[in-house]
């Protein structure tokens, strides 16, 4: 990977529009303080980045701030003139980058693809992983009444390389599951939510994630599926998990504490919200990931688990774009 | 593959600028929000949930104090600024004292003195609010919808929040409910 400059002429984006599998814009660290006439200035009073508390400059190392570009690969009509980069300043993408450089991780449709079809070895009856999802979908309280609280399914990694579940289930709270995964690595795992619940991942969903990974219970090859009686399915793959864990430490450091769990439900509601649609659930959490760097990718799934697509934002149109994963 | 980059001058407008400024608590995108950035209640708004307020019924007693704390930032979590409501009460039940969190304090987001609920998260005919906090007496996550009837009179609806407990990393809530899930409020 190489810069070769900037396009003064907007080419960039009307190229990118057509180019859906790369992302639109990537956040890089660069010398200077903001940007002003498509320069990097060093020395505007007005410009907070890299002063102590704005979280924004994490590392806050003076004199560097952080913007989005456009990236496109060379197959999607590139040509841009090497050398003509914004201003005096060339990008650094190593330590400052916080998703760890741009190389790109294994493509998550392909763990959604590859972990639907596992057998499930100690299911009754034998199942696949997809199977499974069916079985919450038939099991949410909506569907059988039997069923109060929301389920969920652990699936370890047994000494064969095989799939057994684990399975959890909360009869007498709202909203609520409980779980205790053995050591090991479990590279499923998914879970309800109820009618008058949130429609997408809550953030004690992504909470339990970072704390799967601290424990050595997921990874980055784990898929992590949500089945809601709001008729909504999803999954979660982590694309990259230095970024994950790095945003994860700091954004979860005190969330044993309520008043800290507080603070940021109350942040995370201004995109995820019990009151919102579908829509704009889908689209606040991955504006979420995107202004967070998370390093994690949203999917959603049609009703018969047959079709995944990816969410992904796009900065031009403000609106999710879905690109469903090959069959 | 080799890859090219390129800087879209369009995208430029999008920079994250991290210069301070300030957006109507009413009309933001906090997908757009940067270091130092303001929500702010230009019209005080949120000045009418603001007070004390109380709810009785034989001898149970329920009081909430909601606050508002202009330009903060939740303890130095967050990387914008906000003007946003806090709160607590105080619940006696057959006329025993549950709990008494009304003189809150802001000691960092480990007081255990702390408030019980916060946010600034307005529907969209203003008039009401969902705060953020917890049932305290049976520890849980809780959504709280404030909504103004009147100048002295408001109606308080608490709902459970998402919870997930993994190997004891959040406290399992308790059955039922500790303090009053639909109540309607005088001011005092």
């Amino acid at each position: 990977m190489e810069y070769l400059g900037q396009l003064r002429d907007g080419s960039a984006t009307q190229k990118a529009m057509y180019c859906p599998q790369v992302p639109f814009q990537q956040y890089v660290w660069v010398p200077g303080v903001c940007s002003s006439n498509q320069q990097h200035e060093t020395g505007d009073p007005g410009c907070l980045c890299g002063t102590p508390g704005h979280m924004d400059c994490t590392p806050a190392d003076s004199g560097f701030y952080i913007i989005q570009y456009v990236m496109l690969p060379a197959e999607c009509g590139g040509g841009a003139s090497p050398g003509n980069g914004p201003g005096p300043s060339p990008i650094y993408t190593g330590p400052y980058n916080p998703g760890g450089g741009f190389g790109s991780a294994a493509n998550p449709c392909s763990k959604i693809k590859n972990s639907l079809v596992r057998n499930v070895v100690n299911s009754t009856p034998p199942t696949t992983v997809k199977g499974k999802l069916q079985y919450l979908k038939n099991n949410l309280p909506s569907v059988n009444p039997q069923v109060t609280g929301e389920i969920s399914y652990a699936m370890f990694q047994n000494s064969n390389n095989a799939l057994e579940e684990e399975y959890f289930a909360e009869t007498t709270q709202e909203h609520n599951i409980e779980l205790t995964l053995q050591v090991g690595l479990y590279p499923v795992y998914m879970h309800t939510h109820k009618v008058n619940g949130l429609t997408i991942f809550s953030l004690a969903d992504i909470f339990a994630i970072k704390y799967g990974i601290d424990n050595g219970n997921f990874n980055e090859n784990t898929v992590f599926y949500l089945v809601t009686d709001n008729g909504t399915q999803y999954a979660l793959t982590i694309t990259d998990l230095n970024s994950f864990t790095a945003w994860a430490d700091t954004y979860f450091f005190g969330w044993e504490f309520d008043n800290f769990k507080e603070a940021k439900e109350d942040e995370y509601k201004k995109n995820v919200d019990i009151k919102n649609t579908i829509e704009q659930n889908e689209s606040g959490l991955v504006n979420f990931f995107e202004n967070k760097f998370v390093g994690i990718q949203l999917f959603k799934a049609s009703s018969d688990f047959n079709t995944w697509q990816k969410l992904s934002y796009n900065p031009f149109t403000q609106k999710i774009t879905k690109t469903n994963c090959p069959n | 593959m080799k890859n090219i980059f390129l800087l879209s001058s369009f995208l430029f407008s999008f920079i994250l600028m991290n210069c301070q400024t300030t957006y109507p608590l009413t009309n933001y995108n906090i997908n757009i929000l940067h270091s130092g950035n303001y929500i702010k209640d230009t019209t005080g708004i949120l000045d009418k949930f603001v007070g004390t307020w109380k709810y009785t019924n034989g001898n149970d007693e329920f009081t909430l104090r909601i606050i508002k704390k202009e330009h903060d930032n939740s303890f130095g979590l967050n990387d914008y600024y906000q003007d946003v409501l806090y709160g607590g009460y105080k619940y006696i039940k057959n006329g025993s004292l549950l709990i008494d969190r009304l003189n809150f304090t802001f000691n960092g987001y480990a007081d255990p003195n702390c408030p019980l609920m916060q946010g600034s998260n307005l529907s969209n005919n203003h008039n009401m609010i969902t705060l953020v906090g917890n049932d305290r007496i049976v520890r849980k996550p809780v959504y709280i919808d404030l909504q103004i009837i009147n100048p002295t009179t408001m109606e308080w609806k608490m709902t459970p929040r998402e919870n997930i407990n993994f190997n004891g990393t959040s406290p399992t809530p308790g059955a039922g409910w500790g303090i009053p899930t639909t109540v309607t409020l005088t001011k005092q």
